[in-house]
């Protein structure tokens, strides 16, 4: 049981060293147009309009890429464009503020849904022992062959098993 | 005349609806069952009237009948056979009336499939379906009739926007609508036996092959949509989180969702109301997905132009969600259920976290959609929520989702014990963590692509060995050969083993999109003659050439395309004007493998005949048109008809009238 524990600790200590050593690299154009929205009204990000078929995003393309060459950051290009442009031209909304509440959301509802589940689930398995028990105290039960019942309850888990769902 | 015997068809179609609506319900009242049948006679002749206006509008289109002006306004001479067709639905009240006569013939195919079964609820299904017929005949009748004629009788039509000139215009439509309808059966089953009290497992039952009917097509729209989109520049790729893209999405994975727990309630009578209310949110979302396509309060390539439909199917929106709400209310102390499980780990435990998953993206598209309303309400402050946020939101909830599909084939119904997880996880998870190495040692070093990969092996390795499991016990059981025995072993258990080819291709789907952070692309401009390589290739772009023909002036550009130094393919992107529209359209060029695409774009031509092009190396996408088929095959063996399953149900029938009679 401890060396498999070992292994899975190795595992994931070289799954985490694997997938967090990616290097740093400068900023390119490629990697920030995905941000903005192109603001000819197609509603689709600089990355999905397509330069050769929208003049404004020509122009917001040269914005960028400037911004890009003059050696900004990430978060510095998204400021620019943000001052220039309105909290409008980002794709995703900051997070700051209320924005909190679009990414947050989702996610506590998922969680509260997977501990509701959790408990009601545990409540059904709880029930269903109660059950058994009042079943096991009464007279008729007393009565039958506990080993039998073992047996046969053995013998349905393993037909359930393999039988499942059809 | 064509627009005269569409139109009155309609107009006969809705006058029968009502007809079709009312009298099931009187006849119940009334105790006649001949007045029952009537109403189910009017229901069925409903369907063919609509068939009547639908051939009309289609012999109005085949026949160039330009005094029609829905005919005017979406096709002319030049467009071929095969696209005028497809004008039918390429505006707002053609669509509508594919809607219409589709609900119409599965509603007339449902009442006759059950004219000796279910005889309980079939008023009450008849009733709901007319009336939501009579709901889409009245819309268009009085709000978008394709029949309105032109004060003159034009030369030639518009034509058809060039947008729609794609093969995806034949399949994406229709099998959306298909899918959408589908599901209108399996709701009008649910309400029937709230409303007839019949609240046992027998609408599950019946309407099984309706609810895979709807969901099946719903996915082939989809991935239609996608592939469409992925062929046309400009949509945003396969998956561009356009509104009307989520709006169908959405009823997909709730449909799913669906599709899942009602097997809970088949095997152990559990999930009554969960059933009941998925069904009326998968419903109610068909419904939403019409309506932000219609009125006009969202901004998409889908949209139709302002068609005044919005508040008419707004209402009928919270009137299914009243309608499916309400009486879950009214039975709720029929439809709750003694449940009992023997353990948490179990495979029930395990679909309701699937279900939770699936409902918790669906919830998180509604709420991409809808944040930037409350944002400007809550702090005035006008926000995008775009592709990127969904991209981030569902890369963890899909990969969830994946686990779970790896998960719960090999865990037990009621109780899964510690020998039973270590017997059934100890291959899949070898072989996941052997993936995982295979990825370190090629480089890869994306963590959500390494994740979604790593679990991708987990969920096939446990589908593979689902299937080595069965094959080996039949072949020992019943001494059929190998083959034989998987085979039959398929065959004998439809449900099933289709469930987990449909599995598979879902899989291959996630394939796709894992290879979506591996794109590499460039732009160059190019003289005649002159060569670019990338990835693996190396383009040649020969010319340009210039063709015309009845609908449109074509530039393209002849490349070469050569794959370790060997000719592979010619290949022509272009750009298309259409006589009637001022601005060009880029058709890509694609050369599909399994391992990548190159995607080639003609962005422009000098007069010199130099030409600038956007080439992209998109990996895996081929995975995601193949999931198509996939998917396709196993949904056949799922839906395939099952003696056994069908003497199952001729008993249950007989008891239920057994009982009905005592």
């Amino acid at each position: 049981m401890k060396a498999k524990r070992k292994v899975i600790t190795i595992f994931l200590v070289l799954f985490l060293l694997a997938t967090l050593t990616t290097p740093a690299l400068a900023v390119t154009y490629k990697d920030v147009e995905g941000e903005f929205m192109c603001t000819c009204g197609c509603g689709k990000t600089m990355t999905a309009c397509e330069d050769s078929e929208c003049s404004v995003k020509r122009g917001l393309r040269s914005t960028v890429q400037g911004l890009v060459d003059s050696g900004k950051s990430r978060a510095e290009i998204i400021d620019v464009m943000r001052k220039n442009y309105g909290d409008t031209i980002l794709a995703t909304p900051i997070k700051q503020g209320f924005n909190w509440v679009a990414y947050v959301t989702p996610f506590l509802l998922v969680i509260a849904g997977g501990i509701g589940i959790l408990f009601i689930v545990r409540g059904w398995v709880k029930e269903q022992d109660d059950d058994s028990r009042n079943d096991e105290n009464s007279d008729e039960s007393k009565k039958g062959d506990k080993k039998n019942d073992k047996k046969y309850s053995d013998k349905l888990n393993q037909e359930l098993d393999d039988i499942r769902w059809y | 005349m064509t627009a005269q015997i569409g139109y009155f068809s309609l107009v006969a179609a809705m006058l029968v609806g009502i007809y079709a609506t009312v009298m099931p319900i009187v006849g119940l009242k009334l105790k006649r069952k001949d007045i029952i049948v009537s109403g189910e006679r009017a229901a069925i002749s409903v369907a063919g009237l609509m068939l009547a206006s639908t051939g009309a509008l289609l012999y109005a289109f085949l026949s160039r009948d330009f005094s029609i002006k829905y005919v005017y306004e979406y096709s002319n001479r030049a467009l071929s056979t095969i696209y005028t067709i497809s004008s039918w639905w390429a505006g707002n009240q053609g669509s509508l009336l594919m809607w219409a006569v589709f609900l119409s013939i599965y509603a007339a195919i449902a009442i006759l499939l059950n004219r000796h079964k279910n005889r309980d609820m079939m008023p009450y299904v008849t009733t709901i379906l007319s009336a939501l017929i009579l709901f889409f005949t009245a819309l268009i009748v009085f709000m978008a009739n394709p029949f309105v004629k032109m004060p003159y009788i034009p030369a030639d039509g518009q034509g058809l926007n060039p947008m729609l000139h794609n093969p995806g215009m034949y399949m994406h439509p229709p099998a959306t609508y298909l899918g959408y309808v589908g599901f209108a059966i399996p709701f009008a089953f649910a309400m029937a036996a709230l409303l007839s009290g019949k609240l046992g497992d027998m609408w599950i039952r019946t309407t099984r092959r309706w609810a895979i009917w709807g969901w099946f097509w719903l996915t082939v729209g989809n991935l239609v949509g996608a592939w469409w989109a992925y062929y046309t520049l400009g949509w945003g790729g396969f998956w561009g989180w356009d509104p009307v893209e989520s709006a169908s999405f959405m009823p997909w994975l709730v449909g799913t969702a669906y599709l899942h727990s009602v097997m809970i309630q088949e095997k152990k009578g559990m999930l009554k109301i969960w059933n009941m209310a998925l069904i009326t949110i998968t419903f109610s979302l068909t419904i939403y997905g019409t309506l932000i396509t219609r009125s006009g309060i969202i901004n998409s390539v889908h949209t139709f132009s302002q068609s005044g439909l919005g508040p008419y199917l707004m209402f009928m929106l919270l009137s299914v969600m009243f309608l499916g709400f309400g009486l879950i209310l009214y039975r709720l102390p029929m439809l709750k259920t003694e449940n009992e499980l023997d353990s948490i780990v179990s495979r029930e435990s395990a679909f309701l976290f699937n279900n939770l998953i699936l409902l918790g993206i669906a919830f998180m598209v509604l709420w991409g959609v809808t944040f930037p309303f409350i944002s400007e309400v809550v702090t005035g402050n006008k926000i995008t929520v775009g592709p990127p946020f969904y991209n981030q939101m569902a890369v963890p909830l899909g990969l969830a989702l994946l686990f779970l599909m790896g998960f719960c084939p090999l865990i037990a119904w009621r109780r899964a014990s510690v020998a039973n997880l270590q017997r059934n996880f100890i291959y899949p998870l070898s072989s996941a963590f052997a993936g995982f190495f295979v990825l370190e040692l090629i480089g890869i070093r994306k963590p959500w692509a390494i994740a979604a990969f790593v679990l991708v092996i987990f969920v096939v390795s446990t589908i593979i060995l689902e299937f080595y499991r069965g094959t080996k016990a039949r072949h020992k059981m019943t001494d059929e050969d190998i083959l034989t025995a998987f085979i039959n072993l398929i065959w004998r258990n439809k449900r099933r083993y289709g469930g987990y080819i449909v599995h598979i291709g879902i899989v291959l789907i996630f394939v796709a999109i894992a290879g979506g952070p591996f794109k590499t692309e460039k732009n160059v401009t190019l003289n005649k003659g002159a060569a670019t390589t990338i990835g693996d290739y190396k383009i040649v772009y020969n010319q340009p050439i210039q063709w015309q023909d009845k609908e449109k002036t074509v530039l393209a550009a002849s490349m070469t395309v050569f794959k370790d130094g060997k000719k592979e393919t010619n290949v022509t992107p272009r750009k298309e004007l259409y006589s009637q529209e001022q601005q060009p359209w880029t058709r890509v060029a694609i050369k599909s493998n399994l391992k990548e695409d190159l995607y080639i774009i003609l962005t422009g031509v000098e007069q010199n005949g130099t030409a600038g092009f956007k080439i992209i190396i998109n990996p895996l996408m081929e995975w995601m048109w193949i999931a198509g088929f996939v998917i396709t095959f196993g949904t056949i063996i799922a839906y395939w008809p099952d003696p056994a399953e069908k003497r199952r149900l001729a008993m249950v029938y007989a008891r239920q009238g057994a009982l009905d009679e005592g």
